[in-house]
């Protein structure tokens, strides 16, 4: 077992010998110092051996004196391998070679693209960047992309906001530029909605309606002192708000019982040819139709499709709801209604509901109104 | 000159096959033999395999033998080792 180990190393060959008085021959292949291991005899003129690899030039120059023939069947052992890796050195320098152009590659900074500007000039903030050594092709670790955006903030004060950010070899500059508040004048403030005025503040200008009385929407409440001065106030007021929901008495609800099936077929230009051919379909389901398309190549495709149908079986719920369930339900609903578009700022002072019921429909409708106290002041030109 | 090498060896108990260029067989079981001091080999058969020695031959019969390893300073053989003959043959003897 070692000495093959060792045989293995140093590499060996099968050889094959041929020619007439092959003992001779031997003889003399171990007098020059020659070792043959796992002699075999196939006729008298035909022997396998095996000999070490450094041993076979010696056998060549035996050979010009005799008239043998040794061929070399097999090589076997280490040094052939390390030969076979050799000849394909270049192929393995090509494939690191790979790697390293692969890997450089995404670790360089290739291009730089910057969002939301709309008064900054693009260049101007390149150059900047290129004064902090922020260029195209630079190794992506010597940028510091929070670093960028202390720069941009400091440098631009147009700039309200930066993120800066790796989508692979390109940075993202995401800007946001401060924006620029006009000094509007408002000459007055109309209500925004139909109210009744419960405080009126007014800061600047002249009220022309009073607390208590009920404005309608777009309504003057306070105006300037002249064409030149802001109307400014607060006008709270009660706004009523109102939904109503309708909730059926007795609801029905598909559920799938969970026992599905499905079919695979191919679709070859407008054919379809399913396994099995004849579907086994539940009383009641749920059909799901699935295409794939098999070869997609930008805007190449094959009229070849796969497709899918899935059966789920579902049961149909009635479910019947006491008149208690479905109030709730329809309170619910209309509240949410109303929840939605209220301001952040209002205070809700009371709720009131009014339910409807209709036996011959078989559902509870609810009105729900809602008293709300808030900011009814729209500042108008 | 060989009864003088010979008695030297007695004297000073080196290992006469060294010394006299004997050759030394050591047989393990009936599977493998192992011959030192051989002079090459003679004859290669299934059942017969003929060593030159420094006098005369060794002729090794059996089944199935095969030369494991030749080298300059032994042959081992593997087989079936049946009889082992010593043969003072002439240098004539046909190969």
């Amino acid at each position: 077992m070692i000495t093959s180990i060792i045989r293995y190393f140093r590499g060996y060959l099968n050889i094959e010998i041929k020619g007439n008085a092959l003992t001779r021959f031997i003889n003399q292949m171990t007098d020059i110092g020659i070792v043959i291991w796992d002699l075999k005899r196939i006729t008298d003129n035909h022997y396998l051996a095996k000999i070490y690899k450094k041993d076979f030039l010696k056998i060549r120059e035996l050979l010009r004196k005799r008239k043998c023939s040794v061929k070399i069947l097999t090589k076997r052992g280490i040094p052939f391998c390390l030969w076979k890796i050799r000849r394909r050195v270049f192929f393995l320098i090509g494939i690191i070679l790979f790697f390293l152009i692969f890997y450089i590659g995404s670790s360089l900074l290739l291009s730089i693209e910057i969002v939301g500007l709309n008064r900054l000039n693009e260049q101007e903030i390149l150059n900047a960047l290129k004064n902090q050594g922020i260029k195209k092709v630079v190794f992506k670790d010597t940028v510091d992309t929070s670093e960028i955006e202390k720069i941009l903030i400091k440098k631009f004060i147009e700039i309200a906001w930066v993120d800066a950010k790796w989508s692979g070899t390109k940075l993202e500059i995401e800007v946001i530029e401060k924006r620029i508040v006009e000094d509007i004048q408002y000459n007055e403030i109309v209500a925004d909605k139909d109210g009744v005025i419960k405080e009126l503040i007014v800061l600047k200008g002249l009220p022309v309606v009073s607390e208590g009385d009920t404005v309608r929407e777009g309504q003057l409440i306070i105006l300037a002192d002249n064409d030149n001065q802001d109307a400014r106030g607060i006008v709270k007021a009660d706004v009523w708000y109102d939904a109503t929901a309708l909730v059926q008495l007795s609801n029905e609800s598909l559920l799938k019982t969970g026992r599905s099936k499905s079919f695979y077929g191919i679709k070859i230009g407008s054919n379809s040819y399913f396994l099995p051919e004849t579907k086994q379909r539940y009383k009641n389901y749920l059909r799901k139709h699935l295409t794939k398309k098999i070869f997609r190549w930008r805007n190449i495709t094959l009229p070849i499709e796969l497709l899918k149908e899935e059966y789920h079986e579902i049961n149909l719920i009635i479910e019947n709801r006491s008149h208690e369930l479905a109030s709730f339900l329809a309170k619910e609903k209309a509240l949410s209604q109303i929840l939605k578009n209220l301001d952040s700022d209002a205070k809700i002072i009371s709720i009131d509901f009014e339910k409807i019921l209709n036996e011959k429909d078989k559902n509870i409708q609810v009105r729900v109104i809602v008293k709300v106290e808030e900011n009814i002041a729209r500042e108008q030109e | 000159m060989e009864k003088l090498k010979k008695q030297f060896v007695e004297i000073f108990e080196i290992s006469p096959e060294i010394a006299l260029d004997l050759p030394l067989l050591m047989l393990m079981g009936e599977e493998k033999l192992l011959i030192e001091n051989h002079k090459g080999i003679n004859q290669f058969h299934h059942n017969e395999i003929k060593i030159k020695l420094k006098k005369g031959y060794l002729l090794v019969k059996g089944e199935k033998l095969n030369i494991e390893e030749i080298n300059i300073d032994y042959i081992s053989i593997s087989g079936t080792v049946s009889a082992l003959l010593y043969d003072k043959g002439k240098r004539g003897e046909s190969s």
